[in-house]
């Protein structure tokens, strides 16, 4: 690789890192490029010969985002793929984000359609694993009968909750440290099938 | 480790692969039942009931949102607005 394109692609990992800090500090609708050309120490100009506008930039950081989720999710269906070892992945990669992930479901109103599309992807594939260990529990008469699209969107409504109402929940902290085990423990008895 | 060029999907053994043909791009998602790769219109609408069945969607706000997701992969670069 030429010398001018590794510099090219260095300056514009820093400026993805500088946005991400900055959206996980102060959200993406409040935060300029002003203020994350001064953090990535790059001049304003440059975030947009990189990213064209703050739109594209912000569909940068979500696909970032959306990919390390993701990605840790399909690597633990390699080793083991109950339905506990999901939910637990799933709330292991949120709390990594936790604070540009809680941005992003508050801000989401405001952000542009084609940010909304890419969240749905993302929950696309989580919804992929949910169905897959879902359907087995089903077959094996583990769980509940209950449609798919209700109990992913408990789950995702439950966590959401707790994630925008954190200063109810963890004003100090991460309020996934404290809850994970909480949320899964009691989200898994919910589902299961009443054997008395 | 490959992704399927029509949805993205890692495809990390022979049982991700359409009747575990390890030399397709694509998973066995998004092929046919002959092993054959879906087209354009069937990935967008086993794709729009996917997100209907898991997320339960409004179906004209799925379909966009499917749409959305397909434009951003090889498989349809025709299709990209």
């Amino acid at each position: 690789m030429k010398k001018r394109e590794q510099q090219r692609q260095q300056t514009r990992a820093t400026i993805l890192s500088a946005a991400e800090h900055i959206y996980a500090s102060n959200g993406f609708v409040q935060s300029s490029t002003q203020l994350i050309a001064k953090e990535a120490g790059v001049a304003h100009g440059t975030v947009f010969l990189h990213f064209q506008s703050q739109e594209k930039l912000i569909l940068a950081v979500i696909n970032v985002l959306g990919t390390d989720i993701t990605t840790r999710i399909h690597e633990s269906a390699k080793q083991s793929h109950s339905l506990a070892d999901v939910l637990r992945t799933h709330l292991t990669a949120i709390e990594i984000h936790e604070s540009i992930y809680s941005h992003l479901i508050m801000d989401m109103p405001q952000l542009p359609k084609e940010a909304q599309q890419t969240v749905i992807g993302i929950q696309s594939i989580i919804a992929h694993h949910f169905d897959q260990v879902l359907n087995q529990l089903k077959k094996e008469k583990q769980m509940k009968d209950l449609p798919i699209s209700f109990i992913f969107n408990t789950w995702i409504g439950l966590i959401h909750y707790y994630l925008t109402n954190c200063g109810l929940f963890a004003p100090h902290g991460s309020v996934l440290a404290i809850y994970k085990d909480e949320l899964i423990l009691n989200f898994l008895k919910l589902l299961e099938v009443d054997k008395s | 480790m490959k992704k399927c060029i029509a949805c993205g999907m890692p495809m990390k053994s022979p049982e991700d692969y359409p009747l575990g043909d390890t030399t397709k791009n694509y998973c066995k998602y998004c092929a046919k039942p002959d092993g054959s790769m879906q087209n354009y219109e069937e990935k967008l609408t086993s794709m729009t009931e996917f997100v209907v069945k898991t997320q339960g969607l409004d179906r004209q706000v799925a379909e966009e949102s499917a749409a959305y997701m397909l434009s951003k992969l090889p498989a349809w670069k025709k299709e990209r607005s």
